[in-house]
């Protein structure tokens, strides 16, 4: 295997530089032009590092390897998750990016290893790309002592995974990295294969925990129970190990994820150098105040000016396309300024090949890259070392999110910075006047619902036909076990004899379950002027918004005329054009009732649950100009539309409560889209899922007057707008506690300012116009009016 | 997943339930009820396969026996087999140690990985006769007796004989044993004459599945009527659900069919000239490698 490049930043660092990011952004803020760009300085100050001793000293053997890569002393987070781990606790460690998190679980695994010859561990990651690269970091430790060469043999197990490697790994391998979809369909499935493999079993190791959380996490939590069982069946036992980043509630997240008591490590002993956190907001274009500067362009000219002067920066985009934009412009930039370092700088994100991914990883892990323009497709885990700068074009939609991206900047001494540019839209500008709600705010907690009965159900079939389901798998699975073993026996999926369940048809389960709620279908994207070279690959959903024809799609940078899209074949055809504008899809997104199913009296009119078909569609598309954004052209377009059936309940204002509203001067659009905002982060908490698991839209088209539409965001839906149906009245009163206790004045992203939900969104968020937070008092009027109707 | 919409509306109501804090609708325990077949009043196999039941302390399995000569005509050179040729050692191992000391096997399966085996058919030279006993598990909870008549069966021989069964049906065995933990040890000398039959017919015909050399080694006719492999999986989850045993007896008959087929192509690998359209290898001419 070859050994990864050692950092160089000596070697790369360009001549001249100060190499203080902090200090380049003083100057640069001084600046006319950028007058009142500034708006908040936030500076952390070093913190040493903190070390701790092990009450038993390591084998030599691990001890002489993890002095090979420089980690002499462990950091007091280390040393308590090893001793924890070796008291046969499971634990979950909560620290911050580059704090040698990894080493918490390889240590006390490979200590497993050498002790005993007939231990096993399982990695489990949620990408493949993490997986390779936690291979790697396992790689570089283990080549540090010829014993730990000698004993440990690890490889991954994934989709990729070819089949002779795979029965080599399932034969003698002692560690295995997958994934959990994989163990879902490929390795519990098929566990008699694996008997060698799981009776030995001392060590699970989930890395990235919060990433399992709503729809995902409830699967992904059962599918450990399904391993447990399965272990337990061979006759072993193992413990847990989890990380994860910074969320409200980690203890909480692990025991339900893992069924177990779970000691969490939270005592970050990783030095830190001086970090500020800066808020950027571009200035206004002209006295009228309205429109601002591009953000984009403003983000470009932070990261060109700090690559100048000599930081390694990463930046992250809201979207792939603004990705591709904000690269292009810092590109033209360093250009004119520093045609040394224009191709130092690289954009990042889902779509592009593999191997372009794995190139500009390494890259930026040596120090060869100086710049990288990502999409969240940065913010997990991989490991790129600490950079010198973080720049945030545009706010996460989570406080979580926002902290794991800024945290990519950081290393163990000297200065780094985080910069948030804002949005001229509704969330970002809220933050750039009320930076305590960012720096006060504490993360989102991660829920999950492993009991979900539609969730339950889906894997109680896996595991039945994994192993027979005894009366005494209730403890494992759940209070809710028998009743949904009950339905499936009723509905012929399973047969219960001598109160043993087993799976009763002849398809295979697993294959059909899918752990998320989006579909894995990709589009390929060729280069028709080049004999159909695979350039790159988009999910289908994304492909009718980012490659319809017509298109001008961006890719590296670079831009290119969409010639033709195969919906059949799945493939974009494309080809390089020299352009001076890009293209952005006009959605229309629509949202029917197909079904209704239940319906009562409430708020002096009738709520309805039933099944909805919500569908979007890109209708046509506009040409903006690089760098001005003026629009030169609309074109309508004909292209399929996308559909989700779920389930969802609706309710439409009276006129008597119509009245009422107006005589208090209030909207019903906007009262509604408040009181929306208010009912989807309420009810993610009442339903337990993630808010980005349910939708909400306004409609007048179905019921002939303004509505409010909550749906769940999966096929078929999961109970949620269900719960939300049953629980109206909860759910409103708590929408209404929340906003008169919210001491915002008119609204903010914590009640009625909801940043956007719609997941992948691609579009240039530098377009659109903010259209303000929906009124808090409009929303609060809703409420009252709602649950105390006035007569009419 | 689609959901039936029968599930989907169970799962409904325990997620309303589930809310409104109310105990669940049904009792907290597993259902309870032993396995009974959709009518009392249904026959079961035996009416159309006499036989009986294999039972330990643990469970019971159905049985069906019967002789070779019952079903069909003796044939000379029944239970003989000529000396194979040197190039094939394994037969030539089973040849030694002698037909009674082998059992023929072959499986009917769920068909995936994980999915039960229902049916294990085998069959015997006990010096006068052919001996046919397929084991049935008349419902899943019948599995695991299954397994373990069958080890038992398996403990008095030195060899087994398959067709795939190295690929397949042996792998398959262990893998249900570890499921239920039943202990199996299959003989050492495992021969799957699958790897005779294409190193002598390949090319020949036009595949080597078992069914091609029954016509045309064998010389039996095309069957008729047969299940197709993709259907059987299917046809035992009906007949458990149903009751109807009627459904399982054209699955019983492939399985003796491909058994007894077997033990002909057995016959035919050991002698080069015992049938006829079977070309001889010509004196030192090198085997084939694979």
């Amino acid at each position: 295997m070859a050994t990864e490049p050692a950092r160089f930043l000596e070697h790369w660092l360009p001549s001249g530089a100060t190499s203080d990011p902090a200090e380049w952004l003083r100057h640069h803020a001084a600046r006319a032009e950028n007058r009142g760009a500034l708006v908040h300085w936030h500076t952390v100050p070093a913190r040493a590092a903190r070390h701790g001793e092990l009450s038993l000293p390591l084998p030599p053997s691990l001890a002489d390897a993890l002095d090979g890569l420089g980690a002499e002393r462990l950091y007091s987070h280390q040393v308590h998750a090893i001793e924890r781990l070796r008291a046969g606790l499971d634990t979950v460690v909560v620290t911050g990016t580059a704090s040698g998190k990894s080493l918490c679980y390889h240590v006390p695994v490979l200590e497993r290893l050498l002790e005993d010859p007939d231990s096993t561990a399982l990695y489990l990651f949620p990408t493949k790309a993490l997986a390779q690269d936690q291979l790697k970091g396992l790689t570089r430790l283990c080549m540090g002592h010829p014993a730990l060469l000698q004993r440990v043999q690890a490889g991954v197990y994934d989709g990729d995974t070819a089949a002779t490697t795979r029965r080599k790994l399932r034969d003698g391998a002692d560690v295995i990295l997958s994934n959990p979809d994989m163990l879902h369909q490929g390795i519990l499935p098929q566990h008699p294969r694996w008997a060698r493999f799981l009776r030995s079993l001392r060590y699970v190791v989930v890395d990235e925990m919060h990433a399992y959380r709503g729809i995902f996490g409830s699967h992904v939590a059962n599918v450990l129970r399904r391993l447990e069982r399965i272990v337990a069946h061979y006759g072993g036992s193992y413990r847990y190990v989890l990380c994860s980043a910074t969320i409200r509630n980690p203890g909480e997240l692990a025991s339900a994820l893992t069924g177990r008591d779970v000691s969490v490590v939270d005592d970050d002993g990783a030095p830190r150098g001086e970090r500020h956190f800066v808020f950027w907001n571009p200035p206004f274009v002209d006295d009228s105040h309205v429109e601002r500067r591009s953000s984009n362009g403003d983000g470009s000219a932070l990261i060109a000016g700090l690559v100048e002067n000599g930081a390694q920066v990463i930046a992250f985009t809201k979207s792939r396309v603004a990705a591709e934009l904000v690269y292009r412009y810092a590109h033209e930039r360093l250009e004119r300024t520093r045609p040394d370092l224009a191709d130092r700088v690289s954009p990042y994100r889902g779509g592009y090949l593999p191997e372009d991914r794995r190139r500009i990883e390494r890259a930026l892990f040596s120090g060869e890259l100086r710049g990288v323009v990502s999409t969240n497709a940065l913010e997990l885990g991989i490991d790129v070392g600490g950079l010198d700068a973080a720049v945030l074009i545009g706010a996460p939609p989570t406080l979580a999110s926002a902290w794991q991206q800024a945290g990519r900047a950081g290393r163990k001494a000297g200065t780094s910075l985080a910069v948030l540019v804002g949005y001229n839209e509704t969330v970002d500008q809220y933050l750039m006047r009320h930076p305590d709600w960012f720096f006060g705010g504490s993360p989102e907690a991660a829920c999950v619902d492993p009991q979900n009965p539609y969730i339950l159900a889906q894997q109680l079939m896996c595991a039945a036909y994994e192993l027979p389901l005894d009366p005494d798998e209730a403890a494992r699975f759940g209070p809710l076990t028998a009743d949904v073993l009950a339905a499936l026996d009723e509905a012929g999926e399973t047969r219960t004899i001598d109160g043993r369940a087993y799976w009763a048809k002849s398809e295979f389960p697993a294959h059909a379950v899918n752990l998320r709620a989006i579909g894995d279908d990709t589009y390929t994207i060729m280069d028709a002027a080049n004999a159909n070279a695979v350039i790159g690959t988009v999910d289908a959903i994304s492909a009718l918004e980012l490659v319809y024809p017509d298109a001008i799609y961006l890719h590296e940078g670079e831009t290119w005329f969409v010639r033709e899209l195969d919906l059949e074949q799945k493939i974009a055809r494309v080809e390089p054009r020299s352009v001076d504008y890009y293209t952005q899809p006009v959605l229309d997104t629509q949202i029917r009732v197909k079904d209704e199913l239940r319906s009562r009296p409430w708020g002096g009119g009738e709520v309805r649950l039933g099944g909805v078909v919500y569908a979007w569609q890109t209708v046509a598309m506009k040409k903006i100009r690089f760098g001005s954004r003026d629009a030169i052209g609309y074109h309508p377009l004909d292209l399929p539309r996308l559909t989700l059936d779920t389930t969802a309940f609706w309710l439409a204002p009276s006129d008597a409560v119509r009245a009422a509203l107006s005589a208090r001067g209030c909207d019903p659009w906007r009262a509604l889209a408040g009181v929306r905002d208010l009912w989807l982060r309420l009810l993610a908490m009442l339903a337990m899922c993630d808010p980005a698991d349910l939708g909400g839209v306004l409609d007048s088209s179905n019921l002939g007057r303004p509505a409010l539409f909550v749906f769940d965001r999966y096929p078929g839906g999961l109970g949620f707008s269900e719960q939300g149906w049953a629980r109206l009245d909860e759910l409103a009163q708590a929408a209404l506690d929340h906003a008169r206790a919210c001491p915002c004045e008119d609204g903010c992203p914590s009640c009625t300012g909801l940043p956007i939900l719609r997941p992948a969104q691609q579009q240039d968020p530098d377009l659109m116009r903010g259209r303000g937070v929906p009124s808090k008092a409009a929303a609060i009027a809703l409420l009252e009016c709602w649950l105390s109707p006035p007569v009419a | 997943m689609n959901l039936p919409t029968g599930l989907r509306e169970r799962l409904g109501a325990l997620t309303r339930a589930r809310e409104a804090g109310m105990a669940p609708p049904s009792s907290a325990s597993m259902p309870e009820t032993p396995y009974a077949p959709a009518r009392a009043t249904r026959a079961g196999v035996e009416a159309f396969l006499p036989g009986g039941e294999w039972r330990d302390a643990h469970g019971a399995v159905f049985v069906h026996e019967r002789l070779r000569s019952e079903i069909e005509h003796r044939r000379p050179g029944w239970g003989r087999l000529e000396e194979p040729a040197a190039t094939e050692p394994l037969l030539q191992a089973l040849q030694m140690i002698g037909l009674r000391h082998a059992l023929f096997l072959d499986l009917e399966t769920g068909g995936l990985a994980s999915s039960p085996v229902f049916l294990a058919g085998t069959m015997h030279w006990n010096g006068e006769d052919f001996v046919l006993r397929q084991y049935f598990a008349r419902h899943y909870g019948e599995e695991a007796a299954l397994l373990r008549a069958l080890a038992q069966q398996v403990d008095g021989f030195q060899a087994l004989v398959t067709y795939n069964g190295k690929s397949y049906d042996a792998p398959f065995l262990r893998a249900r044993a570890l499921i239920h933990r039943v202990p199996l040890a299959l003989p050492a000398l495992h021969v799957d004459l699958l790897h005779a039959a294409r190193r002598r017919w390949r090319g020949r015909f036009e595949d080597c599945r078992l069914q091609t050399l029954e016509r045309h080694v064998c010389r039996r006719p095309r069957r008729t009527g047969d299940v197709s492999g993709d259907e059987v999986p299917g046809l035992y989850h009906d007949y458990v659900r149903t009751g109807d045993a009627w459904r399982m007896v054209p699955v019983f008959h492939h399985n003796l069919l491909d058994v007894v087929t077997m033990a002909e192509v057995l016959q035919a690998l050991c002698a080069a000239a015992a049938f006829p359209g079977v070309r001889p290898r010509p004196p030192g001419c090198p085997a084939r490698v694979e």
